[in-house]
């Protein structure tokens, strides 16, 4: 357990000692800085408007981290040669990857938090409020997102060259996340053996839209009830997991 | 005489690249004693690489069977004892060598304030003392080299993996190498020292192994080696000569 933190460690300091956080956190800061302004594009529901744009750049920042950071990892370490002294010392192809996988998430965790932070400061100090449960509730999502973003961008690192890896996965999310109900109308009208293609396609495909809880948070509605707040975040474990163990298997059986 | 502390037998490794079979090991011996510095020496792709992954239980040999410091290579345990300097020195570059040593150091799980003297002694001992808080982003080649020598001593290992070690290196930093190596070896350590430095090799070594094509021609002390033919020779003279005969098949 102790190798997995020292790698994890190791992740999050090589964020912080690259300026891609950085420079996320200033466009940020800008973007909400310019929605703040009341007369910014004569929208009147400005709070509103701050509320949904606001949440869905720090997510989209955060997923950016996310995706470029944890598809780089092991490609990176194999490239640059620096696997061969870590893995000399008491360090399994498990250690390194579950290692890096931690530090991956926690470091885009850490500037999603700051994001959010930034965020909620904002609408709060726009709107008057924000629904504290709620609040909770889309940080807590949007940690498990990033886990499963993290999980699935590794994986196809260690499938496919890094360009295609980090392509791949940004098209996947993204794919995901505006077609998700015409994926699932899909399969209500789907008929004979479509039934079950569009039935595995909707299983295997990584649920990011579960953890979306922009049009709650912008619309002001009630928070999401315990037991599908639960199940959401058991599936992004469980998903993540099957996602890393399936990571396991491939970085073992690579020559390197 | 000494016990062994590495041995390997029938060792083969064959790569398999875009359908085609690479035989880079093809059965080989090998055995190091306690406390001696063995010199393994061959030509660009003779196999000293993948001998050494080998060794470290990076690579898994497709026959053969290799006991090293009593266990498994690919035992964690096994590789708490060695200490590696890879061929190719390029660490983390947005760390500085104090965080690079630091890190291994937690992950061999050492104490903090043993670490942190530790640290200290390494980077003074490879010659980086003043360099300690400095990224290596910002290093030559000669001085990841050293940085690179500090990490494989960072665990105190009883075996010491050497992997073209001088290389990059101006002379007094060899020198400096090769006593700290010498001094070692004094102290009961094992060094497993391969090189293209054939000069190197025969200062400091007392066996040796010449492998050329993934096989093994000689093997054994160093001075019964290069005497062999009743006219004494130089290690490179030798080296010449033996990769100049054809290798059976």
């Amino acid at each position: 357990m102790n190798i997995i933190w020292v790698l994890a460690g190791n992740t999050i300091r090589s964020m912080l000692r690259k300026k891609d956080f950085y420079v996320f956190f200033i466009l940020l800061l800008l973007l909400l800085f310019l929605l703040w302004s009341e007369t910014f594009f004569g929208i009147q529901d400005i709070v509103r408007y701050i509320k949904d744009m606001g949440y869905f750049f720090s997510c989209f920042f955060s997923v950016i981290i996310a995706i470029v950071f944890s598809a780089r990892q092991v490609p990176d370490e194999i490239a640059d040669k620096t696997i061969y002294p870590l893995i000399a010392k008491p360090v399994s192809r498990a250690h390194l990857l579950l290692g890096r996988y931690t530090g991956s998430l926690l470091a885009s965790s850490l500037a999603f938090t700051l994001f959010y932070i930034l965020y909620t400061g904002v609408v709060i100090l726009k709107a008057g409020s924000l629904d504290p449960v709620v609040a909770v509730q889309a940080w807590i999502f949007g940690i498990c997102s990033l886990g499963i973003v993290c999980a699935v961008s590794m994986f196809l690192s260690l499938c496919l060259t890094l360009s295609a890896a980090v392509t791949m996965s940004f098209l996947l999310y993204f794919f995901i996340m505006w077609f998700s109900t015409t994926i699932r109308k899909m399969i209500i009208s789907a008929e004979g053996i479509k039934i079950f293609f569009t039935n595995a396609l909707y299983y295997i495909m990584p649920h990011y839209e579960f953890f979306d809880l922009r049009v709650r948070i912008a619309h002001s509605w009630e928070a999401v009830p315990v037991s599908i707040f639960t199940a959401a975040v058991m599936y992004a474990v469980i998903y993540s997991s099957m996602i890393l163990y399936f990571c396991h298997l491939r970085l073992k059986k690579k020559i390197l | 005489m000494n016990e062994s502390i590495l041995s390997a037998s029938g060792m083969f490794y064959t790569y398999h690249s875009s359908g085609k079979k690479i035989s880079a090991l093809n059965g080989i011996d090998l055995s190091v004693r306690k406390g001696d510095i063995f010199g393994f020496i061959g030509p660009n792709g003779a196999g000293k690489t993948t001998t050494i992954k080998l060794l470290l239980g990076i690579l898994t040999p497709q026959k053969g069977k290799i006991d090293i410091l009593a266990g498994d290579p690919s035992d964690t345990g096994t590789r708490r004892k060695i200490g590696y300097m890879p061929e190719i020195a390029n660490y983390y570059r947005y760390l500085t060598p104090a965080e690079l040593l630091a890190m291994y150091g937690n992950i061999f799980g050492l104490n903090k304030k043993l670490l942190k003297q530790k640290i200290k002694e390494l980077l003074l001992l490879v010659g980086l003392g003043k360099e300690t808080n400095r990224l290596m982003g910002t290093f030559s080649k000669g001085m990841m080299q050293k940085v690179s020598f500090a990490q494989a001593l960072i665990n105190d290992p009883e075996l010491l993996i050497l992997d073209e070690p001088t290389s990059g290196l101006d002379p007094l930093a060899r020198i400096n190498m090769r006593d700290v190596i010498k001094d070692l070896a004094g102290r009961g350590k094992t060094v497993f020292f391969s090189s293209h430095e054939l000069s190197e090799i025969e200062m400091i070594c007392d066996d040796v192994a010449i492998i050329k094509e993934g096989k093994i021609l000689e093997s054994g002390k160093l001075k019964d080696i290069i005497e062999n033919k009743g006219t004494a020779m130089t290690l490179e003279q030798y080296f010449l000569n033996i990769m100049r005969e054809p290798t059976e098949c």
